[in-house]
């Protein structure tokens, strides 16, 4: 009981790092690629 | 000669036929039946119902270690773990990570919806599976049918083809099992919410999301590599648009290949000895009781976040959560369209839809992690 | 005074139920666009006489496209 307990926890937990992670990710390749963008726009 | 013509009838399988097999035969009819006639998974159940037959017929020794044909599409595909990554190397190939890249937001309703792998894996614990047996009987939850198989072939190959076969059903089943529990958690106010214009992604982007979420996701839990890898892999041919074949392959012929050679051998693990047994119900119901929480507490996940938001989300969203794609985002669409005819959901719907394959395939890599 | 009809998601048009010339009303099953393999009826936002359309049956919309512009009386 007590081991399916630690890996409820651990396994939730594990995946809403995941998706925190990738949350992180995508708005970080966001803000860089949409950066990119505005200076190429600037140099045109 | 009439000994030698009495021989030949005992060598024919007439006399070993029990029970059991015919039982199993009339799963398989049903199983086939559903799939012709009703349109339940036909890629897969059919070819399942076909190898559960094959499976029940005596003296052919189809699965007969190291002989049957059968066996050894089953050693060399599932337990060697080559089809379910191929297959998922299709499903990356067919998957656009657009709409969830345009509203990252609802990632998290991706992960939300797991909360019912794990507490249906929590639940079958508690009533007698063994901790691999309940990791497998939760997986089914996330509504995923190659990550099941994957999961199962690891953990509990004994309870492979029923929760593979309870998975896919149910997957069939999601118009049905999915509404009611959407409508109870919600009010008509907040299944009308209409979403925000989603923003341009653009192609840059695109390309960049399967290569590092394969380097995050890998380097977090190492175990789900090969799901993850293939799908990547298959999302990166398709967005890079320069390997249009490889695409189209990877879409079409590879994925059409394999399937077969996924349900045939999942089917043919469902022995009499095997699968009649009174957990094979337990699976079943909990695998009902899987879909249904994943998608309240994916629901209950969007009210939560819409505490928080200024701009609120439709509740109703978070049902997609559950991996089953394009199915829960179909329904999600249809029930908001019940509200509110003018409100389009579909494209919202599809960001945590594929967040739930993610989701899923961590799901199961933290479970091997642990248990293996 | 014109409205447009914009399509509200990408796919492809299945049925296309208006003419030009034709009078609407709000809430009229313009046409049915297929998406992810699914039926999905747009509506007419407003009463009107339909005055161009832009796609015919079996054209690959993408989302926000104007699919046709209402003229309000």
């Amino acid at each position: 009981m007590v081991d399916g307990l630690i890996i409820f926890i651990a396994g939730l937990g594990g995946v809403f790092l995941g998706m925190a992670l990738l949350y992180t990710s995508i708005r970080v390749t966001y803000l860089i690629t949409s950066g990119f963008d505005k200076k190429r726009k600037k140099n045109d | 000669m009439i000994e030698k013509l009495f021989s030949l009838f005992k060598t024919s399988g007439i006399f070993y036929l029990t029970p059991g097999i015919l039982v199993m035969w009339a799963v398989a009819f049903t199983l086939i039946y559903l799939a012709i006639a009703k349109d339940y998974e036909p890629l897969l159940l059919l070819p399942i119902g076909f190898g559960i037959i094959l499976a029940n017929l005596p003296l052919a020794g189809l699965m007969d270690p190291h002989e049957g044909l059968l066996w050894k599409f089953y050693h060399y595909g599932i337990q060697w773990e080559i089809i379910p990554p191929l297959i998922f190397l299709g499903l990356g190939a067919l998957t656009d990570f657009g709409p969830l890249l345009a509203n990252p937001g609802l990632i998290f309703l991706g992960a939300g919806a797991q909360a019912g792998v794990y507490l249906t894996f929590f639940a079958a614990h508690a009533i007698g599976f063994n901790l691999k047996e309940a990791a497998t009987v939760g997986i089914i939850g996330g509504a995923d049918g190659p990550t099941t198989i994957f999961l199962a072939a690891k953990l509990a190959p004994h309870m492979l083809g029923s929760c593979a076969v309870a998975a896919y059903s149910y997957m069939a089943l999601v118009p049905i099992i999915q509404p009611p529990i959407m409508r109870l958690l919600t009010t008509k106010e907040e299944r009308v919410i209409r979403m925000k214009k989603s923003r341009k992604v653009s192609q840059l982007e695109k390309i960049l999301f399967p290569i590092i979420s394969t380097l995050l996701i890998i380097i977090l839990v190492p175990a789900s590599a090969p799901l993850i890898s293939m799908f990547m892999l298959g999302n990166l041919f398709r967005e890079a648009k320069a390997v249009a074949r490889l695409t189209h392959a990877a879409q079409n012929e590879l994925l059409n290949i394999v399937t077969i050679f996924l349900g045939l051998p999942v089917g043919a693990t469902m022995n009499a000895e095997i699968f009649l047994q009174t957990k094979v119900i337990f699976i079943f119901f909990l695998g009902l009781f899987a879909f249904a929480v994943s998608t309240a507490t994916g629901v209950i996940l969007a009210k939560f976040m819409n505490l928080f938001l200024k701009q609120k989300i439709n509740p109703l969203l978070g049902a997609a959560g559950v991996s089953a794609v394009p199915m829960a985002a179909r329904v999600v669409h249809k029930v908001g369209a019940q509200a509110d005819k003018k409100n389009y959901l579909l494209m919202y719907a599809m960001g945590p839809n594929v967040a739930g394959v993610i989701g899923t395939v961590i799901a199961a890599g933290i479970f091997l992690t642990l248990l293996k | 005074m014109a409205q447009e009809i914009i399509a509200p998601l990408a796919g492809k048009v299945l049925q296309l139920n208006i003419a030009v010339g034709d009078k609407v009303e709000e809430d009229d099953e313009a046409l049915v666009i297929e998406a992810m393999k699914m039926e999905t009826p747009i509506y007419v936002p407003c009463d009107g006489t339909i005055k161009q359309i832009n796609v015919k049956e079996g054209d690959e919309i993408e989302e926000e496209d104007v699919l046709a512009i209402i003229g309000k009386e």
